[in-house]
């Protein structure tokens, strides 16, 4: 099954991946040319330039690293046409591709219908009615940039249409009319996950062979799994929903330049205390089983994700569907009280002021490396690094003095001068490379060099997304006082 | 896996191919910026079509250049500008006239130019001058002993001077922050001018006596016959002329590509920037003096009553690393505030007082460099007619004037009331205009304009190493050689010895005025070439062999001594101008009776060449080739040198008599050409090995030389060896105004052979005596621990007047004192006018040498001095290698006997 991923839908991207690994692993280790090591690392970067975005949002710049073959981290920026906002999200899948790439196709869109009011939840309802009629086009509910290596999976798009409208039809015939956005984020990555598992359940029933291609992929996505970390800007609100062990946090600069970091997702693993007591209270009498060595059941590491049915479906069911497919060798142990599992999120709200300068999402691949606030300080010296860039303007009726002082920060930011100008190839660049003396090219190179067996244990895929803040902006129209909450 | 490698490559060449296209296109680019900016300009003033000169650019230096060739009587002469005369870099100088510098030539350059400037202001022209003074700044007690130096010099050149201490610095202008400082020194007739007034001035009285300028006028080609100058194209046509004056400045490296025979002019632009404020001062900008912050690299004075403040830091740029665009000219290049912001914090620290002050412009201009910074006045070696002023190292505006009388002299009477041999363009080689090279040595030599004129400065900068090697370099690296450049080629100094290990970096020794790291390893070596054998390399000596038909009549033409010797006979001889001064010295050796193989100093490698092709008769069948390149050179040295090198051949004074050379084997190798001479006064042998056998010959050198404690020796061996042995060197101790009666060597000038270049001259001084003389002299009372060494270009005083400098100096080993060589003349203080020197002069005069300020007494030697004998059982024709200045009877008795055995 897993060869029926690797060979479709990826023409250029894993080409060129692979080509390094066949390089080094056919002999003698060579060591990676500067050049090699910046064409890996900027592989798959992105960034906002040019293109406007919602305030408060300045811009945002994204990087992915893989280690998988193919890579299994996705990560969205979209903005919400219908809905108003914008959403980031950072998708960190394991088992193979497929559970990830299906969240990052439909996340947003679920998202959307999650947070849109009835009207115009009925406006949806009715467009889908009469596309429905024609040749059964989605409404365009959010405008997502694909990044160089992204793609759709095609066939998906009329599955995601049809589970999408009865999410449409449930919103609008719900009785819930709170305005509580960390709730309705809840209900949609909820309700998302529940898609995605009933579309693989679906998949015992419709054995025909015209939807066989379809089946496998919805039944890769539901036994396949992902952990999200979603960030949703709304004007001067921030609400950041997070399932799994990925990361987000925001750095804020106060009035006497002092940097902070704080944390905006809970991480989902055993080392969460109240996490495990709800999971210890879900499952009374499993202590012994429910999680052994660090993980779920001794096999997952995350105690929250999208996906991974092998620990949401009902006992028969998962075995039906695993002995069909010759697959019953992924069959918990001591599996007995299902769900084990869910992708509920815990959401944090932060409203957003002046002092925030961005926010970094990123997968737990990256802080095997780093910790949160060395990460946040490779930002902010790409950020100084980054204003030597600008020519130096004098300002009208300043002193000698006066320029002086600038132009020693500016001498002080030239030193610094990043070799990327994409801050998040800058962080993964310095997570991989960076010892004492400063950056290694020895051991970037080592680190990239790796074959597809050896990268897997050195390190895992990392995704970085960072989106700063126009402070302006912010100083504006939001009150100086920030303020957070956990819903 | 093949196909894999392959789109990789084909990927990485895409980018290649990419980032090419990119240059192209940048260059076509501004080469059609230059194209429309030539018709734009082509509407200008008529070309006339004949004039004797043409001058290409009209900059300070080429309006002085009209200037100073109408003083002469030259009046058909023609300004060609691209642009317009007294452009860009003119008016951007901040023309400051500062006069201290650090050798005698460059002080009697900068006192010309200011003879001029008075002379202007006499004449009537406000030309601005302000003679302001200027401090000097000392913030370490190396520069301290470099302005102590330079104040010797000063004062010996005859302007005035004075040391200040920090509180007196501070009494006398108290803005300047003193409390870092060690001292400095002030200078009162030094000043600025308004260089556009200067110039608009020089330029008139030119054209008042006949200079016709024409604007907008760019050269294409200069066109030669014979290798003469005989005309120019330019944009506006054809100009027909006898002499071309290459004065574009930044330009003058494109514009000497512009002829079939390309001029080496290596050059580069740098970016100078300076700064001016809005007021600061209270008082007007005459009141203030220049401060030179030296050790900060800056300069600064008043302007009006703002702050002028700029300099060279070491992040000095180089200018346009691509190309100079053609359109660039009069234009400025865009403020850098974050170059600047060094010397901006320099400034704030000096001048505390400017803390508040306002930025008024941060100037960018373009300055150019030369490799060596010094600038390149002269005739260009590959054309007749041909000259070069240009390369002024930032010193363009005040030294003008008296750079172009240089040129002037040379090209109206082919002489110069000085040797300018540190300017003359036949210094460099090709690989000195190669433009990464340039490039890489302008952003040290910029550095230079403020730096410490450390001795072996040029010998051992840091960029453009390791160009020119000998085959051997591997191996002397491998056993501890501390290599310096010379004509880019990289000879050991020292090796280092067991006790120096422990320096870190010793590639770049630290450098002082004092007491060298290197003294106790060149003891150690100097040792080995008295007492016992050392090794020296001498691959980088410039080698010539002259040969076909008419060749030895040739040579007898050119050189003093007579080179109609029997074949295998070697002859040490100068080589004369029409005045009798050296042009050359060198070492001929008769190889056949139409071959000779010429050997001459490292610097003249083109310079002797040009001396060589000019002299040689038209039609005339006598090859020159350079073979410099061909050889390994290496010098076994020493009174050990016979046993050591009788392993290889009978060496016995019978077989193989001093000043003879044969072709030897050494083991297995052969073809090794060996002469029984050195350049330093000790017995020895040279060894002249085709490359490829050059490591087997060293190897089996060094094997059988265990037994004789065969000794690797550098330069600084070999030198203090002949400076002990009072023997000169040409380019060094002796120039193109030096002969052979002045040096103590009438005993290799053979009149009786017939005639010569310089023979006339040599004759009249023959009976009209010197009035200069070139003399060793020996320190007392020098504490070689504590006092600073004599490094060269020292003030020398007789009877406490000032009578000359020294040329070269070195601690004498056995003679246990500073030696010191140098000219001296005996001037009339009343008439001021050089009286004849006799010997009794010198031995009743009294000698001091004036090292940074301080006054050593000196024993004087006319001739070499006896050094005791070092081998108990010495064959009497040892003493015969002692010296060169007594009479060489003996050695010629030993030539005419050998050419009768043969």
């Amino acid at each position: 099954m897993s060869s029926y991923f690797l060979t479709r839908a990826y023409p250029y991207l894993s080409y060129q991946i692979r080509s390094f690994h066949l390089q080094v692993t056919g002999g003698v280790k060579t060591k990676l040319t500067p050049q090699q090591i910046n064409h890996v690392l900027r592989l798959r970067e992105a960034s906002s330039a040019e293109v406007e975005l919602p305030p408060p949002i300045k811009s945002y710049e994204v990087s992915q690293l893989a280690a998988n073959f193919p890579i299994e981290d996705r990560c969205i920026e979209a903005q919400l046409l219908r809905a108003g906002g914008m959403l980031f999200s950072v998708i960190d899948g394991h088992g193979g591709p497929a559970c990830g790439q299906a969240i990052s196709e439909r996340l947003a869109d679920y998202v959307s219908v999650a947070l849109m009011d009835k009207d115009g939840l009925d406006r949806i309802a009715r467009e889908m009615d009469a596309s429905a009629q024609s040749n059964f086009q989605l409404p365009q509910l959010v405008s997502r940039r694909l990044h160089p290596g992204d793609y759709l999976v095609s066939g998906q798009r009329t599955v995601h249409l049809k589970w999408l409208k009865n999410y449409v039809i449930d919103r609008l015939n719900s009785k819930d009319d709170s305005s509580d956005i960390s709730q309705k984020l809840k209900d949609a990555f909820v309700r998302l996950d529940n898609d995605l598992s009933s579309c693989g359940l679906e998949s015992l029933d419709e054995n025909d062979q015209a939807t066989e291609q379809n089946n496998l992929e919805n039944l890769a996505s539901s036994l396949s799994g992902a952990v999200v970390c979603a960030a949703y800007v709304d004007d001067c609100d921030l609400y950041v929903a997070s399932t799994g062990d990925c990361s987000a946090f925001i750095a804020s600069r106060d009035d006497e330049d002092i940097w902070t970091t704080k944390s905006l997702a809970a991480q989902h693993t055993h080392e969460n205390k109240s996490e495990m007591e709800r999971i210890l209270k879900d499952h009374p009498g499993e202590e012994a089983t429910v999680v052994t060595a660090e993980r779920l059941l001794g096999q997952l590491y995350p105690l929250r994700a999208f996906g991974d049915c092998q620990y949401k479906w009902p006992v028969a069911k998962l075995k039906a569907i695993l002995k069909n497919y010759q697959l019953m060798h992924l069959f918990p142990n001591g599996y007995a009280t299902p769900p084990y599992l869910t992708a509920e999120p815990d959401v944090v709200h932060h409203r957003l002021i002046g002092h925030n300068k961005f926010m970094m999402l990123s997968s737990d691949g990256l802080f095997d490396f780093l910790d949160e606030r060395s990460a946040g300080e490779l930002v902010i010296e790409h950020m100084s690094g980054r204003r030597a860039l600008q020519p130096f303007v004098v300002t009208p009726h300043s002193t000698l003095a006066e320029l002086n002082v600038r132009l020693k920060k500016r001498s002080v930011a030239q030193s610094k001068k990043p070799d990327d100008s994409n801050v998040a190839t800058h962080v993964i660049r310095h997570a991989l490379g960076s010892t004492v003396e400063g950056l290694d090219v020895k051991k970037l190179s080592q680190a990239l060099s790796a074959s597809v067996e050896e990268a897997r244990y050195q390190r895992d895929d990392m995704t970085v997304q960072v989106v700063f803040f126009d402070t302006d902006y912010l100083r504006m129209f939001s009150p100086m006082e920030s303020s957070g909450k956990k819903s | 896996m093949t196909d894999v490698g392959l789109l990789w490559k084909t990927r990485l060449f895409g980018i290649m191919v990419r980032s090419l296209s990119v240059h192209r296109w940048q260059f076509f680019h501004l080469r059609n910026i230059s194209a429309q900016t030539c018709r734009h300009q082509s509407t200008a003033a008529s070309l006339p079509s004949q004039a004797r000169v043409v001058v290409c650019g009209g900059g300070a230096i080429g309006v002085s250049v009209a200037y100073q060739l109408t003083l002469a009587g030259w009046n058909d002469v023609v300004i060609l500008d691209q642009n317009s005369v007294i452009g860009a870099s003119t008016l951007l100088s901040a023309g400051i006239i500062r006069r201290l510098a650090p050798s005698f030539l460059q002080t009697k350059i900068a006192e010309y130019s200011n003879e001029c400037f008075d002379n202007l202001v006499k004449q009537g022209y406000d030309i601005g001058l302000h003679r302001s003074g200027s401090v000097h700044l000392a913030k370490t007690p190396d520069r301290q002993i470099d302005l102590k130096r330079q104040h010797s010099i000063a004062i010996a050149a005859g302007y005035e001077s004075q040391l200040l201490t920090p509180e007196d610095l501070h009494k006398k202008f108290p803005y300047i922050h003193t409390a870092d400082l060690y001292g400095a020194l002030w200078v009162p007739m030094d000043g600025f001018i308004d260089p556009e007034a200067t110039y608009k001035a020089v330029l008139k009285i030119a054209q008042e006596k006949g200079v016709r300028i024409v604007e907008g006028c760019q050269v294409t080609n200069v066109g030669l016959e014979k290798l003469y100058v005989k005309d120019v194209d330019t944009s506006l046509g054809k100009i027909n002329c006898e002499y071309f004056v290459n004065c574009s400045g930044l330009w003058a490296r494109e514009v000497g590509k512009l002829s079939s025979r390309k001029i080496r002019t290596p050059l580069h632009p740098c970016e100078h920037q300076y700064l001016v404020t809005h007021p600061v001062f209270p008082k007007e900008d005459k009141d203030y003096p220049i401060v030179f912050d030296l050790d900060n690299q800056m300069y600064m004075r008043a302007q009006r009553r703002g702050v002028l403040c700029g300099g060279f830091a070491a992040n000095t740029k180089v200018a346009f690393p691509v190309q100079i665009p053609k359109d660039f000219t009069n234009k400025t290049l865009p403020e850098d505030w974050d170059s600047f912001q060094g010397l901006l914090g320099s400034l704030l620290k000096r001048i505390p007082s400017v803390h508040g002050a306002e930025p008024l412009k941060l100037v960018n201009g373009p300055v150019a460099f030369t490799p060596d910074g010094r600038a390149i006045v002269g005739e260009a070696p590959e054309v007749r007619n041909y000259y070069i002023a240009a390369g002024l190292n930032c010193k363009g505006t005040t030294a003008a004037l008296g750079l172009a009388k240089l040129v002037v002299d040379r090209m109206t009477t082919g002489k110069t009331e000085f040797e300018s041999w540190e300017l003359d363009p036949r210094r460099f080689l090709d690989m000195h205009n190669n433009r990464d090279y340039i490039k890489s040595r302008i952003r040290e030599t910029s550095q230079w304009v403020f730096g410490l004129n450390y001795p072996f400065r040029d010998e051992t900068s840091r960029s453009a190493r390791k160009v020119r090697t000998s085959s051997l370099y591997s191996p002397f690296k491998a056993a501890g050689a501390v290599f310096g450049q010379f004509m880019g080629y990289e000879r050991p100094l020292f090796f280092v010895t067991e006790q120096m290990n422990a320096l870190p970096d010793m590639d770049f020794f630290p450098s002082t005025f004092g007491k060298p790291s290197w003294h106790s390893a060149v003891e150690q070596e100097y040792n080995a070439c008295r007492y016992s054998t050392g090794l020296i390399d001498l691959s980088s000596f410039s080698k010539f062999e002259v040969k076909g038909e008419g060749a030895m009549e040739y040579l007898q033409y050119l050189c003093s001594n007579d080179v109609d010797v029997p074949v295998g006979a070697i002859v040490h001889t100068g080589m004369h101008n029409e005045r009798g001064g050296y042009e050359n010295d060198c070492t001929v050796v008769r190889l056949g009776p139409s071959t000779f193989l010429l050997v001459a100093p490292t610097i003249q490698q083109t310079r002797c060449k040009k001396w060589l092709i000019r002299q040689r008769p038209a039609n005339s069948n006598v090859v020159i080739d350079d073979v410099t390149s061909a050889y390994t050179v290496i010098n076994i040295i020493g009174p050990l040198a016979r046993d050591l090198m009788s392993h290889f051949h009978d060496m016995s004074p019978a077989a193989f008599p001093f000043f003879t050379c044969q072709t030897i084997n050494v083991v297995n190798a052969s073809n090794i050409l060996a002469m029984n001479v050195t350049h330093t006064g000790e017995m020895g042998w040279v060894l002249y090995i085709p490359n490829e056998y050059a490591l087997y010959v060293y190897e089996q050198l060094l094997k059988f030389g265990k037994d004789y404690n065969l000794t690797l020796a550098g330069h600084f061996a070999m030198r203090t060896l002949r400076i002990e042995r009072f023997y000169a060197f040409w380019g060094q101790d002796i120039d193109s105004t030096t002969t052979p009666y002045e040096c103590g060597r009438a005993f290799r000038v053979k009149f009786e052979k017939g005639d010569f270049i310089g023979r006339k001259a040599l004759l009249e001084q023959q009976t009209a005596g010197v009035t200069r003389s070139y003399v060793q002299l020996l320190l007392d009372e020098h504490d070689m621990n504590n006092d600073p060494w004599p490094w060269g270009g020292e003030p020398i005083y007789c009877n406490d007047r000032f009578a000359g400098k020294t040329t070269t100096t070195g601690y004498g080993y056995t003679l246990n004192k500073q030696i010191c060589l140098g000219t001296v003349k005996n001037i009339d203080p009343a008439t001021k006018e050089e009286l004849r020197i006799t010997p009794e002069w010198i031995q009743s005069s009294r000698f001091e040498v004036e090292i940074a300020g301080k006054r050593f007494p000196a024993k004087v030697n006319v001739r070499s001095p006896r050094l005791p004998a070092v081998v108990p059982f010495e064959h009497p024709e040892v003493a015969k290698y002692a010296t060169t200045q007594d009479d060489q009877a003996g050695v010629k008795k030993f030539v005419t006997k050998m050419a009768g055995e043969m």
